[in-house]
C-alpha cells in the first residue's frame, strides 16, 4: 500500500512537476499578479486617455458652438486643460479623480467629478454584487442537479430554459418582471427604492427585481457552464479511481469532482462579474435607480467630458480589480495554478 | 411476435438535428417579418395611421399601434433588418481584428504574446457596452461609431479563441516540419492553420452575431444606438416603458422579436456545433487503415480489392 502511494507520487512528479509549494511561491505568485494588475490598470488608463485625446475636430467649438467669445473659449480651454501638454493632461485626468486641491470639475453639474461619483458608486456596485450572489447561490445547486441526473427530464428542462433566458437581454427581462409582478402580485413595484441607510431590509427588497433581471441571463450561462464541467468530470480517470476504491456517489461528487471542476467555473464567473457591472448600468435605467448609469448617460448626452472620463475610468478600474480578486480566489481553490506559474517562470529563466 | 420485433434490425439513421431545424424556422420567421415590414405592409414605417395611438392588436394592426399611432409590426420587421446589418458589421470587424491579434499572439508567443495579451486584457476591462459608450462619448452617435465601437469591444473574445487554438497547433509536428522547410510564417498561418481553426471560428462568429444584436439593442435602448427615423427594437422598448400598463403588448411583441432573433442564432450555433462533432466522429470511423483509399497529392487513389482484403485481416 505504501509502495503504491510512492509510485503514485512519482508519476505525479513526472507529470506536473514538484507539487509541494513553499511560502515564497505564494508570494512570488502574488507579486506576478500584482505586476500584471498594475500594468493592466496603467494600460487601461492610457487607452481611455488616448481615446479622449483624439477627439476629432475642435473640442471647444463642439461644446460652445461657433459664436462663443474668445474669453469664454479660453476659459473652457483652461478648464479642460486643453492648453497643457499631453503628458500633463494625462496626469491630471488621473489625479483629478481624487485630488481635492485640483479636482476635475463636471461641466454640467459644476461639482468635482469625485463627489458626483462617490455616492452613486455603492448602488451600482451593490446591485452587481447582489446579482452575483444570486448567480452563485442558484447556479451551483442547479448545475449539480442537472449534471447528476444527466439527460433526465429535469436536465433537459433546465437546459432549454437556460437557452431562452440567455437570449433575453437584462433590460427586457426587467420590463417583463415589472409587468409580471404588477399584474400577478402587487407587492413589488418598480421605483420603490429605499436608500440602504434607512432600512436595509427594505433596500434589499427594493433591489430584488433589478438584481433578478440582471442575474437571470448570466445565471443561465453559469449553470450551463458548470453543468458541462461536471459532466466532463464524471468520465475523468480520478472519478473512476475514487469509485473503484468504493467511495459512494455523494462522496465522489462533493469531495472529488466539485473542487476539480470549480476552477474553469470561477474563471467564467470573473467574466460574468465584469459584465454584471456594465449590465447594472442598463438595468438601473429600467428601474429608475440612482446609480452610476444615469450619471454616465447624462454625461454622454450632454458631452460632459470630464465626468464621462472619470466614470469610465472608475468602472473599468473596478472591473480590473474584481477580476484580479477572482484570479487570486481561483489560485486559493486550485493551487496547481501557482505551481504552473512557477514552472512557467522557471522555463522563462532557463 | 414479440421476438420478431426484437430481432428487427435497427435502422441506422442520422439523428434529427432539432437545434438546426428550429434555428432555420426562427430565421425564416424573422426574414418573413422583414419582408412584411419592407414590402407587404400597407403602412409606412413612420406613417401615422388613422386608427390613432396605442391601439390594441386587431385585424388592421396585428401587433397594435405605438404611442404615435404607427403600426408596430411594420416597425418590428424593418428594425430587424437594421439590427442584423449592424450586427454583421460588428462581427466582421471584431472577428477580423481578433483573428490578426490572436494569430500573431498564439503563433509567435514570447514578447509579442505578452504585449498583445496585456492589450486584450485591458480591452476586457471594458466589458459589454462600456467600450462602445467610451467611443460614442468621443465620436458622437451614428452608424459608423456604433459599428466601430462594438466591433472593437468584440475583439478580445475573438482574439482569445484564435490564440489558444494556435498555441495548441504551434507544437504540432507538421508545423515544425513546415518551418524547417522555410515556409514563411504568414503562409503557415493562412494556408495551413486557418482551415483547421475555421469551423470553430465560424461557430464563434454565429455566437458573436447573437451577442452583437444584444449589445446593439442595449445601446439603442439607452438612446445611443440606431437613431430616430430608423426603427430599432431597443429604442422601441425604451419608448414602450412610459406606456407599460396601458399597452403591455407593445413591449411584449418588441421583446419577443428581439429574443427570438437572438435565440435563433444561439440555436444555430448549437446545431452547427453538433453537426461538426458528428462529422468529426464519422470521419474518425472511416479512417480505418488502408480501406478507404490513400490520399496522395490531393488525388484519391482507390486501392485494388485484394489489398483492401489484406488490410482488413491484419
Amino acid at each position: 500500500m505504501a509502495e503504491d502511494k510512492q509510485q503514485e507520487k512519482k508519476i505525479n512528479n513526472q507529470e506536473v512537476g514538484p507539487v509541494k509549494l513553499s511560502r515564497s511561491d505564494y508570494w512570488r505568485f502574488l507579486g506576478a499578479k500584482l505586476r500584471d494588475l498594475v500594468f493592466t490598470l496603467w494600460l487601461m488608463s492610457l487607452i481611455v486617455f488616448l481615446i479622449f485625446y483624439i477627439i476629432p475636430g475642435d473640442t471647444v467649438t463642439m461644446l460652445l458652438g461657433t459664436e462663443a467669445t474668445p474669453e469664454k473659449r479660453a476659459a473652457l480651454e483652461a478648464e479642460l486643460n486643453l492648453d497643457q501638454p499631453p503628458l500633463e493632461r494625462y496626469r491630471h485626468s488621473l489625479r483629478g479623480l481624487w485630488d481635492s486641491d485640483d479636482p476635475s470639475i463636471s461641466l454640467r453639474f459644476r461639482q468635482p467629478v469625485r463627489d458626483l461619483i462617490a455616492p452613486r458608486l455603492g448602488l451600482s456596485l451593490g446591485l452587481a454584487l447582489y446579482g452575483f450572489i444570486l448567480i452563485v447561490l442558484l447556479s451551483l445547486p442547479l448545475s449539480i442537479i442537472s449534471a447528476w441526473w444527466e439527460n433526465s427530464w429535469i436536465d433537459k428542462l433546465t437546459s432549454s430554459l437556460a437557452q431562452i433566458f440567455m437570449a433575453i437581454p437584462g433590460f427586457f427581462l426587467g420590463i417583463l418582471l415589472i409587468l409580471l409582478f404588477a399584474f400577478a402580485f402587487s407587492s413589488f413595484q418598480a421605483g420603490n427604492y429605499q436608500p440602504a441607510t434607512a432600512d436595509f431590509w427594505g433596500h434589499l427588497q427594493g433591489l430584488f427585481l433589478p438584481a433578478l433581471a440582471l442575474a437571470l441571463p448570466k445565471l443561465a450561462q453559469a449553470q450551463q457552464f458548470f453543468r458541462a464541467e461536471l459532466v466532463k468530470a464524471k468520465s475523468a480517470p480520478y472519478v473512476r479511481t475514487a469509485r473503484s476504491k468504493g467511495a459512494d456517489s455523494w462522496r465522489v461528487l462533493f469531495c472529488h469532482m466539485f473542487r476539480n471542476s470549480l476552477r474553469p467555473f470561477v474563471t467564467s464567473l470573473g467574466l460574468i462579474l465584469a459584465e454584471l457591472i456594465t449590465g447594472s448600468l442598463v438595468v438601473e435605467q429600467v428601474f429608475v435607480l440612482p446609480g452610476m448609469g444615469r450619471l454616465l448617460f447624462t454625461a454622454i448626452e450632454t458631452r460632459d467630458l470630464p465626468l464621462a472620463q472619470g466614470l469610465i475610468l472608475t468602472i473599468a478600474a473596478l472591473v480590473i480589480l474584481l477580476n484580479a480578486l477572482v484570479d487570486l480566489l481561483n489560485a486559493l481553490i486550485d493551487p496547481r495554478i501557482i505551481a504552473e506559474q512557477r514552472a512557467r517562470s522557471k522555463k522563462e529563466a532557463v | 411476435m414479440r421476438n420478431a420485433k426484437q430481432i428487427k434490425p435497427t435502422k441506422k439513421r442520422a439523428k434529427l438535428n432539432i437545434d438546426l431545424v428550429l434555428a432555420i424556422l426562427l430565421l425564416s420567421l424573422i426574414a418573413g417579418l422583414a419582408i412584411y415590414g419592407f414590402f407587404i405592409s400597407p403602412y409606412g414605417v413612420n406613417e401615422l395611421t388613422p386608427e390613432g395611438k396605442l391601439q390594441a392588436p386587431s385585424a388592421l394592426h396585428p401587433c397594435g399601434t405605438d404611442h404615435l399611432g404607427r403600426d408596430i409590426l411594420t416597425r418590428l420587421g424593418q428594425a430587424g433588418v437594421y439590427s442584423l446589418a449592424i450586427a454583421a458589421g460588428i462581427v466582421a470587424l471584431g472577428a477580423f481584428l481578433g483573428y490578426v491579434i490572436g494569430a500573431a499572439s498564439g503563433f509567435f508567443g514570447g514578447f509579442v504574446d505578452w504585449i498583445l495579451s496585456r492589450l486584450t486584457d485591458s480591452l476586457l476591462a471594458f466589458p459589454g457596452i462600456l467600450m462602445a459608450l467610451l467611443i460614442i462619448t468621443v465620436l458622437g452617435r451614428g452608424m459608423p461609431a456604433l459599428i466601430l465601437s462594438l466591433g472593437l469591444a468584440f475583439v478580445p473574445s475573438f482574439a482569445r479563441i484564435v490564440r489558444s487554438a494556435f498555441q495548441g497547433l504551434r507544437t504540432e509536428n507538421f508545423v515544425k516540419r513546415l518551418e524547417i522547410m522555410d515556409a514563411p510564417s504568414w503562409r503557415i498561418i493562412l494556408v495551413h492553420l486557418t482551415p483547421l481553426v475555421a469551423p470553430d471560428y465560424l461557430n464563434a462568429m454565429v455566437l458573436g452575431l447573437a451577442n452583437a444584436i444584444l449589445a446593439e439593442s442595449s445601446l439603442s435602448f439607452l438612446g445611443f444606438g440606431i437613431q430616430a427615423p430608423r426603427p430599432s427594437w431597443g429604442s422601441m422598448l425604451a419608448d414602450s416603458r412610459a406606456y407599460l400598463f396601458r399597452a403591455p403588448y407593445y413591449p411584449l411583441f418588441t421583446g419577443l422579436a428581439l429574443v427570438l432573433t437572438v435565440l435563433a442564432f444561439f440555436l444555430l450555433r448549437r446545431g452547427l456545433d453538433y453537426r461538426h462533432q458528428q462529422k468529426l466522429m464519422s470521419s474518425k470511423q472511416q479512417k480505418e487503415p488502408l480501406t478507404a483509399g490513400v490520399e496522395l497529392a490531393g488525388a484519391k487513389l482507390e486501392l485494388p480489392e485484394r489489398l483492401k482484403e489484406m488490410s482488413k485481416h491484419d
